[in-house]
């Protein structure tokens, strides 16, 4: 009874709501409106998932990660402001802090041996896909290679292409540190993915 | 291969660098099916809790609000708040009359403690009761 109106009406509210701010949808989820949830979700768990992933190196742990952030989101919702702070920028912190907590915690306890970057989609196999396969997958190493704070920022600034005071928001730092970072992170890298140039198949180019 | 290279390298490694950036942008990691049904069952059960919280909440502010009318229906009896403050005032002056009353009254205090002392209350009385009738006569 009533099955093709609800329908018809939850389009219409799907179509409504992709033109909404994140705090529009924000308060719409307050008020109890479940829609609002899948619109927010697609807007920002996909990216949370990629900051993590690229920050821990293991999907299990990214995936754990990203849940739990917006899980959090979900539940901040009755308390959140509309207009004081971006909402990504608020889930990107929070992100950032659980990733800086999980590593902790395995310093204290033991060390995760899945923790290596996971392959590329390797789905194509062209050899030029293979390659540039294997060059994101040797970012990735590099990645992991540095500090964890370089690592974020470099991540927020070079592949989230975040502004420096909005990356200084997220980490709650100054925009002279995330400039320091991002510089210094940038460097290290070079030198690592520097020494694998023959490897990577960059000699020839 | 060391470090130790000319700057024309160093510029190459990190031209190649943001290469490897701009391609990680266009292939992020993708979220599985299963994370996606996670955080949306997530966000359908903190609206539920929340929703069950509220209804809680409502039956005891209705509970509340039951108190408060009776509260209301009495206040309005005796004629609204002013009237409970002159309630109030007869109340406690009739108190400090009972423990500290004018000369001409027996003074209750004083009874209990010749009381205590085992002498008469009558005479007492009725040498009070006398003074107060000469008072009046003398008037």
């Amino acid at each position: 009874m009533g099955g093709p109106e609800v329908t018809a009406a939850t389009v219409h509210t799907a179509a409504a709501e992709a033109a909404l701010s994140d705090d529009a949808l924000l308060v719409l989820y307050a008020n109890g409106e479940a829609a609002a949830a899948s619109e927010l979700m697609q807007r920002l768990a996909p990216r949370s998932f990629g900051v993590a992933m690229r920050v821990l190196g293991n999907n299990a742990e990214a995936e754990d990660v990203t849940q739990e952030a917006m899980m959090r989101l979900w539940r901040m919702a009755p308390d959140w402001q509309p207009g004081q702070a971006k909402v990504s920028t608020w889930l990107y912190r929070v992100v950032m802090n659980l990733c800086i907590d999980l590593k902790r915690r395995q310093r204290g306890g033991f060390l995760d041996l899945d923790a290596i970057p996971e392959p590329p989609d390797t789905a194509a196999s062209a050899p030029e896909q293979l390659q540039e396969a294997a060059r994101q997958d040797a970012l990735q190493q590099a990645l992991m290679q540095l500090p964890q704070r370089q690592r974020q920022a470099v991540v927020l600034r070079h592949i989230e292409e975040l502004t420096n005071p909005e990356i200084a928001g997220i980490m709650e730092i100054t925009v002279e540190a995330v400039e320091s970072l991002t510089a210094r992170g940038k460097r290290a890298l070079a030198k690592i993915l520097a020494e694998r140039r023959d490897e990577l198949g960059y000699s020839d180019v | 291969m060391s470090w130790g290279i000319a700057m024309s390298d160093k510029d190459e490694a990190m031209t190649e660098l943001d290469d490897l950036f701009a391609v990680a942008r266009h292939t992020p990691p993708r979220m599985s099916q299963d994370l996606t049904a996670a955080i949306l069952s997530d966000a359908a059960n903190v609206l539920d809790e929340r929703a069950k919280t509220a209804a809680v909440s409502f039956v005891s502010a209705q509970q509340d609000q039951g108190v408060r009318r009776l509260w209301r229906q009495f206040t309005s009896a005796v004629g609204g708040w002013p009237a409970l403050g002159g309630m109030v005032a007869a109340s406690l002056s009739g108190l400090w009359i009972g423990l500290a009353p004018p000369s001409f009254l027996p003074d209750p205090v004083a009874q209990i403690a010749e009381l205590s002392n085992g002498s008469q209350l009558i005479s007492n009385l009725g040498y009070d009761v006398s003074l107060l009738i000469g008072e009046e006569v003398i008037e």
